[in-house]
């Protein structure tokens, strides 16, 4: 992850910020100067980062308007009258993606848990950030032995199976917590920390060693103006790149938590990983809506917030950002070629 | 300028760097372990057995000791390779070691040879043909692999090849019949059912061996072919590149010998942090197709609250993590020899 | 007099962007003797990288060429790609600016001169290879023992020298060298410019040394061209230009040398111009202080005002393409800051 350098400031758009006071102005330029590659991109990249958000907003959509949208409850096995719904029905009028073995109706599952989903990941994304944001930036500025064993540690974290930290530690906050969104998303948190530790740890390094960081702090800036003004600027640019890839991730930890019975109760919430693992044996007798439409919920949902981390990645990244190539057409030569004459001397 | 160190010195400096990681990763867990209240015994056989019965299987497993001492003795434990027995059906934990964890292996060996060659293979093709229709669909195809969840991709491979097709089986690592006439060896049946020259045993085990390595590969190959691309397309533009390019080195030559291999170093290193993804994968993999690894082993044992199985299981893997990656360093030094110290 | 062994006529690299085309090189003609350096000179941005890579045909994907550029009877820029590649090294070679980068990091130096042999001379015997690849180095001074190492184990200076072998190895009629010494420190640079006198005096090579270091020039090159906006501007014998410079430029920046006799900085006003949108007539008028009116509407014409010298600026005429009061003093605005950017 390479960091944008700060480009000078664009006098183009001056006299339109001339009524913002001059804080004002500065913060307005450092955003365009942020989101500019994104207006300067042209073609795929732009057009893949838009469609990632468009799908991920139709989820969002669809989890902040579930009760409305879902034409039943998530657990609902039954009518109003009580009539009970045919267990496993092919998809059908009433049951646009059809039953499970719970009687439940598959459609109004796949609506539900994308709240769950997006509850889940929102939490621990804000708790693995409010964690390994803070080490991270701290960690890297000052160093030293508090900096190698943090490093230590966190390496050691990374390298284990994320799955297997993940439901060892959903197994042991159930107790406390319970079987349902909070725990989830608190196990998923933790095996998160890391990964933000580490990248803002070694943005924070290769800034510090930048030479106007090294100016500020002989200018006798704190420790934390210069993290703050300097630091932090520069490694806010990569924090959506890396949020919207670890919501993808975490999406795919919480379903796995969930096919294997360590996520979410099925009394809590909905849960697609759940429904699926319910679905396997299902396969085998040829039923195939009761797992399709849960695991495209999640391909859609993760394909999404990848293509717009990637796309962002793309966009932003300067390393590999192509630049838009127009083709030259020269026009036809004058016809002045020189008189070749005695032009050297040896 | 420096001289080359050789690969020894930097093999033994590795090695001792790997203790204290895994140090630390043993005594996360130990500390884990007992942060469930009560001790595992109780957990498991409180109110199942006598309370005499249960003292002095607590006495036994060491659990009436002060922490500390706990502590070493877990320590020692492991350094010794004795982990102790199952609780739940009295199993030596180096016996499911063997026999599960070969399980395990032997899918995990398949399953990084279909990812290495299905990664690699499309994310060198991207790269090449950079924002032509390959580069896009590799990619996509990436994308699509990396979000499908491998329970999800083994759903619809038992649906479509198990079912709908009827053309290979889809649980198990054997069928039945085969499964108790076999003769074990290395508890690695592919090569077992070699030695003893079992020509249907051997076709046997490898038709239940392809949906589960596939799917497992195709999963983890997803990610390979991403991170291959942006390689492959960083080096294109190397200096090197050009300067090869200036004297006039034939165009394929350029891009494979010297683009390709270039890009290829970093994904050696990208492997072995893949291994820890390939381990959580192969879990899920087992679970969804029956596959008795030491996954399934761990799912089984931690359902019925048999803590003393599953801390053997986790401290193994743990090791294996910090051998694999160890080895997978040692492995980057020799192929980039700037890696040396 | 013997025929040049490089000739160009015309020659234009337009680059494609988003803000239209950028017009790095823009109708330059130069003849290069064989056996002679000539130095080509000017600011960073005025074209002269760009024309190096063009005439070996290295330019970006976007970048459109045009003229003429004959060697040995053949013209360059009509050749197919692969009779390109076939020129490119046995005859005519490039040195690079920043030799850190330009080896390939896995490969020994033998391969590197051994994948360059065999591409031109594929009869080649190993023998034979390594004979010429290590008299190569010998004559840059790089003892045969360290044939065997890997590129990171050489200082930036032995790169370079490296890199001279590597070009000299097919022993080729033209050498072009971009900015070979610029990454390198003084007393290196003094090292490769004596080698690159030498290759004159030991191999009959041409050599078209690219530098914004009037120093170089003045010490190593037989002639020089002065390059300013993608056009030559002024030529002729380096004693003779750097004594009585004609061109406004040229004064300017000979002017601009700082030397143990400078009292006071003196630079040229203004900055190179957006070669997307150059300004009308002479390029440099914006800067010059001795501009006329006739300078701001119309290029001037190519004169001669002395045997070997070139001289594209109206104060030399031909006075008879001067319409009626161009002589006049240009009449300027105050050069904005704003202009600068």
């Amino acid at each position: 992850m390479t960091s944008q350098l700060e480009t000078p400031p664009v006098p183009s758009s001056v006299d339109e910020d001339a009524d913002l006071s001059p804080m004002q102005q500065r913060r307005l330029g450092a955003l365009r100067r942020m989101w500019a590659p994104m207006h300067d991109a042209k073609g795929m990249p732009k057009v893949i980062v838009w469609v990632g958000i468009g799908i991920t907003l139709a989820f969002v959509l669809m989890a902040i308007f579930a009760t409305q949208i879902a034409p039943y409850a998530f657990d609902q096995y039954q009518t109003a009258d009580g009539v009970r719904f045919v267990k496993q029905q092919a998809p059908s009028a009433q049951h646009l993606f059809g039953t499970n073995v719970m009687s439940t109706d598959v459609l109004s599952r796949v609506i539900f848990g994308s709240r769950t989903a997006i509850e889940v990941v929102l939490l621990s994304l804000f708790v693995s950030m409010a964690i390994g944001l803070p080490l991270g930036l701290i960690s890297g500025y000052h160093g030293g032995k508090l900096d190698r064993t943090l490093v230590l540690f966190m390496d050691a974290m990374l390298a284990f199976p994320s799955l297997l930290f993940a439901i060892v530690i959903a197994f042991l906050l159930s107790k406390t917590f319970g079987h349902g969104v909070v725990t989830a998303a608190l196990a998923i948190s933790i095996v998160y920390v890391p990964q933000y530790f580490r990248v803002v740890r070694n943005h924070v390094i290769s800034i510090r060693e930048e030479s106007y960081v090294e100016a500020a702090r002989a200018l006798g800036a704190r420790p934390w103006t210069i993290m703050r003004r300097y630091v932090l600027q520069n490694v806010i640019q990569n924090v959506p790149i890396i949020a919207t890839l670890n919501a993808a991730d975490a999406i795919l930890t919480l379903a796995a938590l969930g096919f294997l019975g360590y996520g979410i109760q099925p009394t809590e919430a909905a849960e697609w990983g759940y429904d699926i693992q319910r679905a396997i044996s299902d396969a085998g007798a040829g039923i195939w809506w009761t797992g399709l439409f849960p695991g495209l919920a999640i391909v859609l949902l993760v394909t999404g917030l990848t293509l717009v981390g990637e796309g962002l990645n793309d966009v932003l990244n300067p390393v590999i950002r192509k630049r838009p190539i127009q083709e030259v057409e020269l026009p036809p030569r004058e016809g002045t070629a020189p008189v070749q004459d005695e032009v050297a001397a040896p | 300028m420096k001289r080359s160190g050789s690969l020894r010195s930097y093999v033994i400096t590795r090695v001792l760097l790997a203790f204290p990681m895994l140090l630390i990763l043993l005594t996360v867990v130990f500390l884990l372990m007992r942060v469930a209240p009560g001790d595992p015994i109780t957990a498991a056989l409180g109110g199942r057995v006598s309370a005499e019965e249960l003292a002095r299987r607590r006495h036994d497993a060491g659990y009436d000791r002060p922490l500390p001492i706990q502590y070493l003795e877990y320590l020692r434990g492991v350094a010794t390779l004795n982990l102790g027995t199952t609780i739940l059906d009295n199993r030596p934990m180096t016996q499911v070691i063997a026999q599960n964890g070969a399980a395990t292996l032997e899918l995990s060996f398949f399953a990084m040879i279909v990812a290495m060659v299905s990664g690699v293979g499309i994310g060198l093709i991207a790269g090449r043909y950079r924002d032509t229709a390959a580069d896009l669909g590799g990619r996509l195809f990436g994308i699509v692999l990396y979000a499908a969840p491998v329970f999800f991709l083994g759903f619809l491979a038992q649906l479509t090849f198990g079912k709908w097709l009827d053309w290979l089986p889809t649980s198990g690592q054997t069928s039945p019949i085969v499964g108790a006439t076999l003769a074990t060896h290395t508890n690695l049946l592919v090569i077992d059912t070699i030695i003893d020259r079992n020509w249907t045993a051997f076709q046997d085990v490898v038709r239940h061996l392809i949906m589960p390595s596939v799917v497992l590969g195709l999963v983890i190959g997803g990610v390979f072919i991403r991170l291959v691309r942006v390689n492959l397309l960083q080096t294109m533009k190397g200096d090197y590149v050009e300067a090869a390019r200036a004297r006039g080195v034939k165009e394929g030559r350029v891009v494979y010998k010297h683009a390709f291999k270039n890009a290829l170093v970093p994904v050696i290193t990208i492997m072995g942090l893949e291994f820890a993804v390939l381990l959580s994968g192969a879990v899920l993999t087992e679970e969804t197709f029956n596959w008795p690894g030491i996954g399934s082993e761990l799912v089984r044992y931690l359902d019925n609250r048999d803590y003393i199985a599953v801390q053997g299981i986790i401290v193994v893997t743990g090791i294996v993590v910090v051998i694999v990656s160890l080895a997978i360093d040692i492995l980057n030094a020799w192929v980039d020899p700037r890696i040396r110290y | 007099m013997s025929e040049p062994v490089l000739s160009v006529r015309d020659l234009r690299v337009w680059y494609g962007t988003a803000r239209g085309p950028v017009r790095a090189v823009d109708g330059v003609s130069f003849d290069l003797m064989p056996g002679e350096t000539l130095g080509l000179v000017g600011e960073s941005g005025c074209g002269k990288s760009t024309l190096g890579r063009g005439l070996m045909g290295l330019l970006p994907d976007g970048a459109a060429i045009d003229g003429e550029v004959r060697y040995e009877d053949r013209d360059l820029l009509t050749l197919s790609p692969k009779r390109q590649r076939d020129i490119r090294g046995p005859d005519i070679a490039m040195i690079f600016q920043e030799p850190m980068t330009r080896l390939d990091p896995l490969m020994r130096i033998e391969d590197h001169f051994s994948e360059t042999l065999k591409t031109h001379e594929p009869d080649l015997s190993a023998k034979e290879i390594r004979k010429r690849s290590l008299e190569a180095l010998g004559g840059m001074g790089i003892p045969p023992t360290r044939f065997r190492q890997y590129p990171h184990e050489f200082s930036g200076g032995m790169r370079q020298r490296i890199m001279i072998a590597l070009a000299l190895v097919l022993r080729p009629r033209v050498v072009i060298a971009d900015e070979p010494t610029t990454a390198l420190d003084v007393l290196v640079e003094a090292q490769i410019l004596r080698i690159l006198a030498d290759l004159r005096r030991n191999f009959d090579t041409a050599l078209l040394l690219i530098t914004h270091n009037l120093g170089i020039v003045a010490e190593a090159c037989d002639r020089v061209a002065v390059m300013y906006a993608g056009k030559i501007v002024e030529e002729g014998r380096s004693r003779d230009v750097f004594r009585e410079p004609d061109h406004p430029y040229t004064q300017a920046l000979l002017g601009s040398i700082i030397s143990l006799s400078t009292t006071g900085l003196r630079y040229i006003p203004g900055a190179p111009p957006d070669l997307s949108e150059p300004p009308p007539g002479c390029r440099f008028h914006p800067r010059c202080v001795d501009a006329m009116a006739v300078c701001a509407s119309q290029e001037p014409i190519e004169e001669r005002p002395a045997p070997g010298r070139r001289v594209s600026c109206w104060l030399y005429g031909p006075t008879y393409e001067i319409p009626e009061g161009g002589t006049e003093p240009l009449e300027r605005q105050e050069i904005a800051v704003a202009d600068e950017a």
